[in-house]
């Protein structure tokens, strides 16, 4: 007697033809303004009465940039890919230059980045959103 | 296939490795700031030219990749600093490097990251 194995059915996709974000339809397209607001508002609430703990500085930065990727992942760009990058830092008078480029298509992706400060502390977070073809 | 990984077309040969982009950073960096010690009406010129050059050379590389570069200079002086990121991408292609790079009287900080296109 054999046993027969089912195979898994195999789907293939057919090509879509769709080069751009629009395509997919309305506001597809990466929106930096509101994605700016969205993260200037996640790192004001977060940064509220928080002072610079070298400990917990680290944990501050990863638990930021995990929060503004889900967000961000909720606000509906299915075809982007995103990098959000965070920095934290002591303010302890010293001069600091944060700067970025990027190679990308200047059509469909966008970034948005937003700035907060407070006595002891300042925080800068950045984030990309790069459409996959 | 056996020799496509990820998306479909992208060979191994094809994909960047984290070792390409750390000598291409370097370089970048070393041909900028070197052994010099930190200026404050020098800065703006430094971040500038470490970023383009690194996006420069990463350019000439000529895979088929988005890239983002961000530099942080930051002058010593006790105070901390703190990077984190996070990621939405395609394992199998994109990746990530960070480069620490420090003199005596500044710290340099490059992140690189490549996602497919």
């Amino acid at each position: 007697m054999e046993d027969f194995e089912v195979a898994e059915k195999q789907f293939l996709y057919e090509n879509t033809y769709i080069t751009s974000p629009e395509g997919y339809g309305e506001g597809q397209k990466f929106q930096g303004g509101y994605v700016t607001k969205e993260v200037k508002n996640i790192i004001t609430e977060r940064m509220q009465g928080v002072s610079y703990d070298p400990a917990r500085a680290s944990q501050l930065g990863k638990e930021l940039s995990d929060k503004i990727k889900e967000t961000v992942k909720s606000m509906g760009y299915p075809r982007y890919k995103l990098v959000v990058q965070v920095t934290v830092g002591e303010k302890a008078g010293q001069c600091m230059r944060l700067a970025s480029r990027c190679l990308w298509d200047t059509a469909s992706d966008c970034c948005a980045s937003a700035y907060c400060e407070n006595e002891s502390l300042f925080c800068v977070a950045m984030v990309y959103g790069l459409y996959y073809e | 296939m056996e020799d496509e990984l990820g998306g479909p077309g992208l060979r191994e040969d094809q994909l960047v490795t984290t070792e390409e982009v750390d000598t291409v950073i370097r370089e970048a960096v070393e041909s900028t700031i070197g052994t010099s010690a930190f200026q404050h009406n020098k800065i703006n010129a430094w971040t500038s030219n470490v970023v383009e050059g690194a996006l420069k050379r990463l350019a000439s590389l000529q895979k088929p990749f988005k890239y983002v570069v961000t530099v942080a200079l930051v002058q010593k002086s006790g105070g901390g600093v703190h990077t984190a990121s996070t990621s939405l991408w395609d394992s199998n292609t994109d990746g990530k490097m960070t480069l620490c790079w420090e003199n005596s009287t500044m710290h340099c900080i490059v992140s690189v990251y490549w996602l497919a296109i």
